[in-house]
């Protein structure tokens, strides 16, 4: 009888367990899980769900660096300079000035 | 004549060509070259997480409360700094933590998850029936590790003063509780 007793009452206390965390969840969770689920096209979250997961995602910004700004200006020249002479070469009579400055050959 | 030409030309070619050494040097060697993020600063990043993570409570408190291990899965981290920082370096330092240490378990997520989804797909038509694998089994992650790395940066003509903070959180999927805040400071002086 008393085990009878014992096992009712360990029933009854799991039982409001279960029924106290239930009820402590919005009711309308299954309501908020649709609307979620319908607010975003489902194959694409998927595949973005799995790019973004144990990866770095790269945000960064170009931070002032007088160095760095210098070396870059220093580059340009360089560049610039390069495509001079590319372009002196490949057109030797329109790029290049002549004695009297540049000319385009009609006087 | 000849010969001797021929061989202090060959000495010439040999003396040039040794120019580059190259040398195998200790991986927890500190070497700075340029003063941006490098492989030291990840692995003390790695280290003080690690130490972190696994001596704060909410790991005994996970098992006290359900009487399991916890099982985390590792999310995004976001590189807000001014250099291209990768994450994964230091990430896969605390996986292994957690795979080594045992009392905490480890999900895949991302590609590499969906790789495994495919070939589990791919022995339900090919694999032998005692072999093949099911779905539905896969275990749902207690906790998402998420994290940030932020930098700011001071420079004067040559000298240059240069902060990182990589913040790691980890927060309960079904609450939404963060359970756990980690950061790793970094400060540079950079005299070019």
């Amino acid at each position: 009888m008393r085990t009878y007793f014992l096992t009712a009452v360990f029933a009854c206390c799991l039982f409001s367990a279960a029924f106290a965390q239930q009820s402590n969840q919005n009711p309308r969770a299954q309501q908020a899980y649709e609307a979620y689920k319908n607010q975003v096209n489902t194959d694409v979250a998927d595949t973005d769900h799995a790019a973004t997961m144990g990866v770095t995602i790269d945000n960064t910004y170009e931070a002032y660096d007088p160095i760095q700004i210098k070396e870059e200006r220093r580059q340009e020249r360089r560049d610039f300079r390069r495509q001079l002479r590319l372009e002196r070469a490949r057109r030797p009579i329109i790029a290049n000035p002549g004695p009297w400055g540049w000319r385009n050959g009609w006087w | 004549m000849t010969r001797l030409l021929f061989f202090l030309s060959a000495l010439l070619f040999v003396g040039t060509a040794c120019n580059r050494q190259v040398q195998r040097i200790e991986t927890d060697t500190t070497v700075d070259l340029s003063g941006r993020w490098n492989d030291t600063d990840a692995r003390l990043t790695a280290a003080e997480l690690i130490t972190e993570i696994m001596g704060m409570p909410w790991l005994e408190r996970h098992m006290s409360n359900t009487g399991k291990r916890p099982v985390v899965i590792v999310g995004m981290v976001e590189n807000k700094s001014h250099e291209h920082i990768e994450a994964e370096v230091f990430t896969k330092e605390l996986e292994k933590a957690f795979v080594r240490g045992g009392r905490v378990r480890l999900v895949e997520g991302g590609q590499k998850r969906e790789q495994i989804r495919r070939e589990r797909a791919d022995q339900q038509n090919n694999a032998s029936q005692s072999t093949m694998k099911q779905w539905g089994l896969e275990v749902g992650a207690d906790y998402m590790l998420q994290g940030s790395i932020n930098s700011i940066m001071d420079a004067y003509k040559r000298k240059k003063v240069i902060y990182y903070q990589i913040d790691m959180t980890l927060t309960n999927i079904e609450t939404n509780e963060i359970v756990w805040i980690g950061d790793k400071k970094i400060k540079k002086f950079v005299k070019n």
